[in-house]
């Protein structure tokens, strides 16, 4: 039982890793938390099952494609929404952010209806027991599809020369433009690398549970947030460590005190981090100039 | 003897720039004390040391006797230490009355049921702090512009509204960060004489950075000179521009500040013109 | 931008007092005497919408308008005022007069208990913890069915009696409202150009140079929550007699957001906005019931195109009434 939580929790966490680096990589270059992140992983899960039902190619197909259209949708809602706010005070982005938020979640509902959906995308689900744990393929193939998109990512901002103004972006944005990098385009392009570690996120979610329905932006969106705070916002591998502690919790906690209280558990370890260490496991601390 | 302000040590990092290194030195009351040095020196974290914006990470503030390193910045407010901030910050969305009333602790420290009851003394106190507020901006020349909206203003009034808000909060100590940066001659001579004023009639104690050479030497009873975080020196206003530190650190670094300043008087800009054509 | 200098060309004018006294007698008698005007329970049920979401939008003003701290949870406060009333009135057989109280008390209580470790952080963090804390809130209402019966929710809440008589149908309702209205009024005139007013001003646009001038932003930022906290569990415990039931999903975070709609609309920092902001919001999903499906589409592009260009709402700061604080001790006199 407890294995199998355990199991089940870093699946899961897993999941909320990927939707966090989004929070985080946005938040490193902008310092806006981006709340449409949420809906814009749900609607990369119902690319994925439109295009799949649409078209009836095969998932590894259709993945990618529904990927590629996630993060046309990240990068047109900075476009839009974000880049005209560029510079304005941080309450107007938030509200504008959590405004984006509620368009989405609620076009979706209006376009494919506040029912839960079943993922059917032609998967086979196979068991396998290991002792007292079962573990489907599925699981495995997200666990290693997290750890491979996580490795390249990591490598990506490391190594690349993209991954450099990236950074270079992140730690001062001013500065990095005078260096000739082209700002705007590093932030597209880091909104479109979000959505679409999101979108993969929200196809795994919906196979996974066989459910998509436009509000569950909502409470993934918290879990995630929850996770790149908890880690550190700002940090890629906290984000990481964030999102598989906050699955393990979530599931051990409704295993064990109440499955009611599910989609608290992670927002209680929210506020408890912001509370005791607002910087998170391997955030920096940075003092703010006056 | 007892100080008024007394900086022990003052040792400040930013990751790995030592912005403030073992800085040591007292205001001693009744003076006005400047600060000067290039730029980058560390004289504005100093300030925001002294006022609590930021903690030190070595040494202490002493001020009147009592250890206030680890004071939030609005306790030290009520303590007495005042500041205005180099890139001015007034509130936009608010009149230039209004900057100053909130600035006053008969204003601020208002209750929520003496608002909601508006009673007889309470409004007394409220005519007070308007009376009060009234007064300073009598004093700073702003009378006539109470009801505009404070960043509407000019540049260099926006500097003496700065001035004008610290002094509503009944400060002892009256820290100013560059007050004449961005005026011409005139109004630098009107601010040299304003804060004369501030300090003599109404009993202030001011320590205040300043680039303008010869504004600070006009203004000042004693100069500390900071460099790359460090105390190089101090001394009487005579002393200080023979001092071969000080003058190593200014011209040293063709920093030309020592003598040009900010001044926009049209000989200083021809200097500052040819300075800028000889580092070409 | 012409507006604005129409609107002060009107101010300096000398029949502008005149005109907002016969403004304010006129609609405040129209008011008085809607019932006798229309007796359409459909009207009195929007006017009593409008009361109600105005009370909200003021109270959420207070803190986001003023303090400058942007709160998802408002409907959460208002749900446990709803909650704690109806629980008096059903269980202990309280008063609704005194269940009211009760209501804004234990809103109050919490507000506090959230507002005083989360209200140092960022103002981004602060936003999603008060989205967290909302849903937090929906889960316990439905969760603890022991006490509040779960999903099913609380039925035949029971209506409040003034002087032995029991309020039934709409209009003591109305008047009701308006009364709550107007207190609520009151209570945020007098705050908002106080010295505790221009203080939360100066916290919203730059706490360090509040700071500097010896204002605590916590102790501001804490007052606004919790006052506004209150006011909602206040009214909260009026719309749990008024609809005679309570349960979970009338306290989504998604009207939390309309209640922010309508703030931005007005003018984030300006009474009047607020009320205005209340009132077309409400009106235009009644107006226009084609629409209603999409209601949130729209509250959510509002939001957007509003920040993008019109952060300020359509009757916002730049109408406020400039140095409100002086004006206020022309009748003392020295003695
Ligand atoms: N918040 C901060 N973070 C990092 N570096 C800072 C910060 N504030 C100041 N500095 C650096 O510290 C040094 C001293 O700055 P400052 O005190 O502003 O100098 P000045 O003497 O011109 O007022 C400068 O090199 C400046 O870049
Ligand atoms: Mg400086």
């Amino acid at each position: 039982m407890f294995l199998q939580q355990l199991v089940n929790g870093l699946t899961i966490g897993g999941i909320y890793a990927l939707i966090a680096i989004g929070y985080s990589l946005v938040y490193g270059i902008l310092r806006i938390v981006n709340f449409a992140h949420g809906d814009i992983f749900m609607m990369g899960s119902f690319f994925g099952l439109i295009i799949s039902k649409a078209s009836g190619l095969s998932f590894l197909v259709v993945a990618p494609i529904a990927m590629a259209c996630t993060g046309m949708l990240g990068m047109l809602v900075e476009r839009l929404a974000y880049r005209p706010l560029r510079g304005a005070d941080s309450m107007s982005v938030l509200i504008c952010a959590m405004g984006v938020s509620t368009l989405l979640a609620n076009l979706a509902q209006l376009i494919f209806g506040t029912q839960t959906h079943l993922y059917s995308v032609g998967f086979q689900l196979r068991h396998f027991q290991f002792g007292s744990v079962s573990i489907t393929n599925l699981q495995f193939i997200m666990v290693i599809i997290t750890v491979v998109s996580l490795t390249i990512l990591l490598a990506f901002v490391k190594k690349t020369k993209f991954g450099i103004a990236m950074r270079a972006t992140s730690n001062n944005l001013t500065t990095a433009k005078m260096m000739g990098i082209n700002t705007n385009i590093v932030i597209s392009i880091t909104f479109a690398i979000g959505s679409m570690l999101a979108s993969g996120a929200g196809m795994m979610v919906g196979m996974y549970y066989d459910a998509v329905f436009p509000t569950m932006g909502f409470s993934y969106g918290i879990k995630a947030f929850a996770a790149a705070v908890l880690g550190g916002i700002g940090s890629l591998p906290g984000a990481m460590l964030g999102g598989l502690t906050i699955g393990v919790v979530e599931s051990l906690g409704s295993a064990y005190l109440s499955s009611g209280y599910r989609n608290a558990f992670a927002f209680g370890i929210m506020i408890i981090v912001l509370i005791l260490k607002p910087t998170g496991i391997m955030g920096k601390v940075v003092r703010e100039k006056v | 003897m007892t100080n008024l302000l007394r900086i022990e040590q003052a040792t400040l990092y930013f990751g790995g720039l030592r912005a403030l290194y073992d800085v040591t030195f007292e205001h001693r009351g009744d003076e006005i004390l400047a600060l000067i040095g290039p730029n980058g020196a560390g004289k504005t974290t100093l300030f925001n040391s002294i006022t609590g914006m930021y903690k030190l990470d070595g040494g202490r503030i002493i001020f009147q006797e009592k250890d206030i390193s680890n004071m939030r910045p609005y306790e030290r407010v009520h303590l007495g230490i005042a500041r205005t901030f180099q890139n001015i910050r007034l509130y936009s969305e608010l009149t230039v009355l209004e900057n100053l009333l909130l600035a006053h602790p008969g204003c601020n420290r208002e209750t929520i049921w003496g608002s909601l009851l508006l009673g007889k003394n309470f409004r007394r106190n409220r005519k007070k702090v308007v009376e009060d507020c009234e007064a300073i901006l009598e004093l700073i020349g702003l009378s006539d512009q109470a009801t505009q909206s404070a960043t509407s203003l000019p540049y260099g009034k926006q500097r003496l509204l700065e001035i004008g808000r610290a002094l509503a909060t009944d400060p002892v100590l009256l820290l100013l960060d560059e007050p004449g940066a961005g005026m011409n001659t005139v109004e630098k001579a009107e601010l040299t004489s304003l804060i004369k004023t501030i300090a003599k009639d109404r009993k202030r104690h001011i320590l205040l950075i300043e680039h303008d050479m010869k504004f600070v030497l006009n203004i000042s009873d004693r100069i500390i000179v900071l460099d790359h975080g460090e105390k190089i020196a101090e001394g009487s206003p005579e002393e200080i521009p023979k001092n071969e530190d000080v003058v190593e650190a200014y011209l040293g670094k063709q920093n030309f500040e020592l003598y040009s300043g900010h001044d926009a008087s049209p000989a200083n800009l021809d200097n500052e013109k040819s300075i800028a054509e000889e580092i070409k | 931008m012409k507006l604005t200098s129409l609107w002060s060309t009107f101010r300096a004018s000398r029949n502008f007092k005149w005109v907002v006294l016969a403004a304010i007698v006129i609609s405040g008698s129209l008011l008085l005497l809607l019932p006798f005007i229309t007796s359409n329970t459909y009207v009195l049920h929007i006017m009593i919408s409008i009361g109600l979401y105005s009370v909200l939008a003021l109270s959420l003003n207070l803190v986001t308008g003023f303090a400058g701290q942007l709160s998802f949870c408002h409907i959460a406060f208002y749900g446990i005022g709803a909650y704690t009333g109806a629980l008096l009135m059903l269980r202990l057989n309280v008063s609704f007069w005194i269940a009211m109280f009760a209501g804004a008390f234990m809103a109050a209580i919490f507000g506090f208990l959230l507002g005083l470790p989360t209200l140092r952080l960022r103002g981004d963090y602060l936003a999603i913890v008060t989205l967290g804390f909302g849903e937090i809130v929906r889960l316990v209402f439905v969760n603890e069915s022991w006490l509040t019966r779960g999903p099913l929710g609380l039925p035949g809440v029971p209506a409040p009696v003034l002087f032995g008589y029991r309020f039934s149908g709409r209009v003591p309702y109305y008047y009701l409202i308006l009364v709550v209205f107007l207190i609520t009024w009151f209570i945020m005139r007098r705050l908002t150009v106080s010295g505790i007013g221009l203080a939360m001003l100066s916290v919203k646009s730059d706490e360090i140079a509040a700071e500097s001038v010896g204002i605590r932003p916590v102790k501001y930022k804490l007052m606004a929550f919790v006052i506004s906290a209150a006011i909602a569990g206040w009214v909260g415990t009026f719309y749990a007699s008024y609809i005679a039931f309570v349960s979970p999903d009338t306290f989504m975070y998604t009207d939390s957001i309309t209640v922010l709609a309508m703030v931005i609309l007005g003018g984030l920092g300006s009474l009047p906005g607020a009320v205005v902001g209340a009132t077309v919001l409400t009106l235009i999903p009644e107006l226009l019931r084609a629409i209603n499906e999409y209601r949130m589409v729209l509250y959510g592009l509002l939001m957007i195109v509003m920040m993008i260009f019109r952060p300020d709402g359509f009757w916002g700061m730049r109408y406020r009434v400039k140095n409100a604080y002086k004006k206020t001790i022309r009748r003392v006199k020295d003695d």
